[in-house]
């Protein structure tokens, strides 16, 4: 039953983020940015030589750029997640469907989860569309676009930047009864955290933009490092991925914790 | 079925919800009476398992819902009609009903389907089922909850104010829908419309200020003001002496009160049956606090 209830919920909850249309904003503002920049790069990136030697350095200089490009779309995330996740929780208090949802038999985790997932399939789609878009947008402009390498930067980038972060917003505001709070609570968070935790070490993990993630794909594709990252590179993706995944079960147990506590002393 | 046993509710350490209510409620359908503000809600959020009570024990099917087991064991078994109901405007009203479906358990997607379906036609929403919530009328999105709680076949129903923003024709649907359900279930219908209860209800209780005042059957509650009303027919001037006016019916020849209370002789009061709304009207009546 739990297994069912989840699926559920997963497929209904993305079935309402994409009808509330701010997935699709979500969706907009990526492929925006991406082709604002396209145009103000105009024909300065495109590869139009036959010289293997000099294609390939054309390459790799437009994989910089592209990458540089999509880490820069974190901004138009870190503006529209906020108002995304406060649609998934605090909006069931909000609209009064808490009061209908809390005589169902539905576990505090299953409800969370459902919710998470629904969200986190519903930025999956939103961002695999862009990704299209913007790469059909990035081979016009350029003409020669290493594809793969195109590919990791949005799944192993803003991919995960997006579901982590999305994942944190929903469960540190689940104990929120409106919308407007919520808002206001992630931006405060992703300002905060942003602006006061750049250069710690080990605090720059819980950083919302994740920029232990974006730095180690700027360092892999900088001009003086090879295409291929080493292992002490790799070591810190990997770190940054522990970190957000350690992040995300440490606040969905005070989540959940925090919620059962308040229905038992309700 | 459901056994209350001195149940307390208590809203920041000095609101009093309730006060040591006692009951025992069978199969059937259950009427639960009484002004508003009087804690019916309170007890029907304490029965969905909603809140905990401040003192007292509730048992519902064997469950005790103050725990966290028995809340969510009773909560398999029912079905909840609040007061105000929220919905996903986003959502049409099938897609509505299948995910309320799927929460409440009904994994078998052909059955589920089913169920949606019939519940959809009893509602009579069958025809704007594919529309998206936030496209429909109050009564319509009314109905859409009381299809939802009765989805998955619940073994207790608890409505709360269910006919409100209904129109006469679907409020009559509602009781028959209801009384149909109180075959198979036990239903517990809270309202302060005495005619929703008069017409579908074979035992009730009546609560005011946090107490149960009344309990029984309707004829008994009827009893209740039995010899207390009167028709009065005057000129227009209201009659007074601490009478309570039920109704005023302007005739050719004058007006036409009902009065509960006992009447001055010049008044040629006529003593008449007294329906359910009289029972109920005196009963409060005499449970009101005596003007300072």
């Amino acid at each position: 039953m739990i297994l069912s209830q989840l699926r559920g919920m997963a497929l209904y909850e993305f079935r309402l983020h994409w009808r509330g249309r701010l997935l699709v904003a979500v969706m907009l503002g990526f492929v925006l940015t991406v082709g604002l920049n396209v145009l103000l790069a105009g024909g300065n990136v495109r590869c139009d030589t036959s010289a293997l030697t000099d294609l390939v350095v054309c390459r790799q200089g437009i994989t910089i750029t592209v990458t540089a490009v999509t880490l820069f779309l974190a901004l138009p995330l870190s503006i529209l997640l906020p108002i995304l996740v406060a649609e998934v929780i605090p909006m069931d208090a909000q609209r009064g469907v808490r009061s209908w949802l809390d005589a169902m038999p539905l576990h505090t985790g299953t409800y969370l989860l459902g919710k998470l997932l629904g969200l986190w399939l519903g930025l999956a789609v939103a961002l695999f569309v862009a990704m299209l878009i913007t790469g059909a947008l990035w081979w016009l402009a350029t003409g020669a676009l290493d594809i793969l390498a195109y590919a990791r930067i949005w799944v192993f980038g803003i991919g995960v930047v997006s579901i982590f972060n999305g994942g944190l917003g929903v469960l540190l505001s689940a104990g929120l009864t409106t919308r407007r709070r919520a808002i206001l609570w992630n931006t405060a968070l992703i300002v905060t955290l942003a602006g006061v935790v750049q250069g710690s070490d080990f605090l720059s993990y819980l950083n919302p933009l994740r920029m232990p993630i974006i730095n180690y794909h700027m360092a892999v594709y900088a001009p003086m490092l090879s295409a291929s990252p080493d292992a002490g590179e790799l070591a810190i993706l990997l770190r940054a991925f522990a970190g957000g995944i350690a992040g995300l079960m440490i606040t969905f147990c005070t989540a959940w914790v925090w919620l059962r506590w308040r229905a038992n002393r309700t | 079925m459901i056994e209350v046993t001195n149940l307390s509710k208590t809203y920041n350490g000095s609101v009093h919800a309730l006060r040591g209510i006692d009951l025992d409620i069978k199969n059937g359908m259950f009427g639960l009476v009484g002004p508003n503000g009087a804690g019916k809600t309170t007890l029907m959020r304490i029965l969905a398992g909603l809140i905990r009570p401040t003192t007292g024990t509730v048992r519902v099917l064997g469950h005790d819902v103050t725990t966290l087991q028995g809340k969510f064991e009773a909560k398999s078994i029912l079905g909840y009609l609040p007061q105000e109901l929220g919905l996903y405007p986003n959502l049409t009203g099938r897609e509505f009903l299948d995910y309320i479906a799927i929460l409440k358990g009904v994994t078998d997607k052909r059955a589920r389907r089913q169920q949606v379906e019939d519940l959809l036609e009893s509602v009579r929403l069958a025809d704007a089922a594919d529309r998206r919530l936030k496209t429909y009328s109050g009564g319509m999105k009314r109905r859409v909850g009381v299809a939802q709680a009765l989805l998955g076949s619940p073994k207790l129903l608890i409505v709360d104010e269910p006919t409100v923003g209904l129109d006469p024709e679907e409020r009559v649907r509602f009781r028959n829908l209801l009384s149909e359900m109180a075959g198979r279930c036990t239903v517990i219908l809270s309202t302060h419309i005495v005619e929703d209860i008069s017409h579908s209800c074979n035992d009730l209780a009546v609560i005011s200020q946090g107490q149960v005042i009344f309990r029984g059957a309707p004829g008994d509650l009827i009893t209740e003001a039995r010899g207390h009303v009167w028709s009065i027919t005057t000129q227009g001037e209201r009659p007074n002496g601490g009478l309570a006016v039920v109704s005023t019916l302007q005739m050719h020849d004058g007006v036409q009160y009902r009065v509960l209370g006992t009447p001055e002789p010049g008044y040629n009061a006529v003593s008449i049956e007294p329906s359910l709304e009289d029972g109920y009207i005196w009963l409060m009546r005499q449970h009101s606090p005596a003007p300072a």
